[in-house]
């Protein structure tokens, strides 16, 4: 093939390539509002990336060893953004899922590079002290945290309470223990995610 | 054989240019089959979803009969009402079996980029919804919430027992049920009692429609035309629902398919130049092969076979196309139409893949006929001469 027909051949490769995976990759992104809130959580950022990782056997057992719950049946690949600064990465945001006393809690993390969190934003939820978690009062409990700081009970301690808030650490919402819970429970997971997925062990 | 080995090597002679038609012929045909195989599809869903319905009529209050027949089926805030108290009249009416009412609206959260469907309904629903698998139970009072399958998976509820809350009204609901996954729009709403869904959206004692099935099929039109007669309100059959769909659906179909066919005449065209100019190029050749005994014959079928060929690559091709893609147009056309049926939409048929690869050919075998014709009629002498 000459070097003319071999450019000629990528090209089209490429335009099926990009027909074919189009789709797939709107099915694993659960961000829903990237333009608005990638922006609130990192206000310097120009530009952001997807970074699809897939959970192999090996690491899903480490994160739940790590957690000491199970991983939900669809955590098998989970999407990241990286955020730039121009070239410069300068933070990651995961969305992730857990259920409240209402129904699904849809937080979207910002956390540093080292994995400490930045801050966060609620996209969904039908939580009844809905504003209360929301709150810069409820969200700054979990700034500058990071994936040891005790969100949650202790495994060595309360071995089946490791899905319940460590009160000690995150002071929950009136009346919204349940919804703080699930937020506090989902910012252990999502820096479990983030310290076994990209090897920040 | 031998015709076609060599058809095979003149196209291979000019990879790119060949490449080109072919790769054009190709998408038209994706596009011819992907939209076959849509009607079809779309057609065999919406009768299949009409059909699990379990009703063949819908009283519908006054407006556009249509707008708010498809909006119950596929889920959304009706905007008109009619008052409870016409359901005693259509209960009347002694060749009905079984007359639901219901009240459907929606909150639409645009922030969260999602919109709530609820159904009020009563226990007469069940008896039109017998493909229902409930997990759980059915309302136990006015605070009771069943989740479709759908939905019930967005809210992680995996349980009966857990609780909902909607805060646009302020309203706490226990979830008594779970219904399995039905292959229709249930799968995305709240069903909630008939009584609390009008009283949560202020309006007591209406309803956004009844849902009715008769003793006997035959009896619609006498049914219908009683049900006519009740003041503030319009009477569609599913029927007639279905015709208005698959009428509209045929009228976008006619369309792009004038739009195919001017593709294909085009790439038709192309291919004929392609051939054409491949011909003009082998004149010599030609020549040649006239001078060594081949006859007009010959020459006819050798280039003939060759658009033939070109064809079938390009019909093979186009499908193999369509078919890898049909996930991806399904969901584009789910996104795209506004009552599209839960289930697949665009259909595999073996007969739809024989008539595009027919066509194709057909096309394919027309388009030959000029250069075959023009590359038989080369005098051999004058042929060899040419520079």
């Amino acid at each position: 093939m000459s070097g003319k027909n071999k450019k000629l051949a990528l090209v089209l490769a490429l335009i099926f390539i990009i027909f074919l995976t189009v789709d797939s990759f709107s099915a694993v992104c659960v961000f829903r509002f990237p333009d608005r809130d990638v922006y609130k959580l990192f206000p310097k950022a120009t530009n952001y990336k997807s970074v699809i990782k897939k959970i192999d056997k090996v690491t899903k057992q480490k994160i739940e060893d790590f957690l000491g719950q199970p991983l939900d049946a669809d955590e098998t690949e989970l999407t990241f953004y990286e955020i730039y600064k121009g070239k410069e990465l300068i933070g990651m945001i995961h969305p992730h899922a857990e259920r409240g006393e209402y129904g699904t809690i849809e937080v979207v993390w910002a956390f540093t590079l080292e994995g400490k969190i930045i801050d966060f934003v609620i996209q969904r939820q039908r939580e009844k002290k809905g504003d209360f978690l929301a709150s810069k009062e409820f969200r700054k409990q979990f700034f500058g945290k990071d994936v040891n700081s005790p969100f949650v009970k202790d495994k060595t301690k309360d071995k089946d309470k490791t899905k319940e808030i460590n009160t000690d650490l995150i002071k929950p919402v009136k009346d919204g223990e349940k919804g703080s819970t699930a937020i506090a429970y989902g910012a252990k997971k999502t820096l479990a995610f983030y310290k076994f997925l990209f090897g920040k062990e | 054989m031998k015709f076609l080995k060599f058809a095979l090597k003149n196209l291979f002679r000019n990879k790119v240019r060949s490449a080109l038609t072919i790769f054009s012929i190709a998408i038209s045909v994706t596009v011819l089959f992907s939209l076959l195989s849509f009607t079809k599809g779309y057609e065999k869903g919406m009768s299949g979803e009409l059909g699990k319905m379990g009703y063949q009529i819908m009283v519908v209050p006054l407006g556009c009969p249509y707008e708010a027949a498809s909006l119950a089926l596929s889920g959304g805030k009706i905007p008109n009402y009619f008052d409870y108290s016409i359901l005693d009249s259509v209960q009347k009416i002694t060749e009905i079996d079984v007359a639901a009412p219901f009240f459907m609206s929606a909150i639409i959260r645009p922030d969260e980029e999602r919109t709530d469907i609820y159904l009020g309904m009563d226990e007469k629903m069940l008896l039109m919804k017998k493909y229902w698998k409930i997990k759980g139970e059915y309302f136990k009072d006015e605070n009771s919430l069943i989740m479709g399958g759908d939905a019930a998976y967005i809210e992680q509820t995996e349980n009966p027992g857990e609780k909902f809350y909607v805060k646009e009204k302020d309203k706490e609901f226990a979830v008594t049920g779970i219904l399995e996954r039905t292959g229709t729009k249930d799968d995305g709403f709240f069903f909630i009692p008939l009584k609390t869904a009008q009283k949560m959206f202020g309006q007591p004692n209406k309803l956004t429609g009844i849902a009715i099935r008769v003793k006997d099929p035959t009896l619609i039109p006498s049914v219908v035309e009683k049900l006519e007669k009740l003041p503030d309100a319009q009477v569609i059959t599913m029927s007639q629902l279905m015709g208005t769909m698959m009428n509209l659906v045929a009228q976008a179909k006619t369309l792009i398919l004038s739009i195919i066919i001017i593709a294909i005449i085009i790439s038709t065209l192309g291919a004929l130049n392609t051939v054409l100019m491949s011909v003009f190029e082998r004149t010599k050749e030609i020549g040649v092969m006239r001078a060594m005994g081949a006859g007009r014959e010959h020459v006819f079928q050798l280039v003939w076979v060759e658009t033939l060929v070109m064809a079938l690559i390009s019909g093979v091709l186009g499908i193999g196309i369509a078919l890898i893609g049909m996930g991806f147009v399904e969901k584009i056309i789910k996104k795209l139409l506004p009552l599209a049926p839960q289930g697949s939409v665009v259909s595999f048929d073996l007969n739809i893949l024989l008539i595009c690869l027919g066509f194709i050919i057909f096309v394919g075998l027309v388009a030959g006929i000029y250069p075959a014709y023009r590359a038989s009629k080369l005098k051999p002498i004058e042929a060899i001469r040419t520079e």
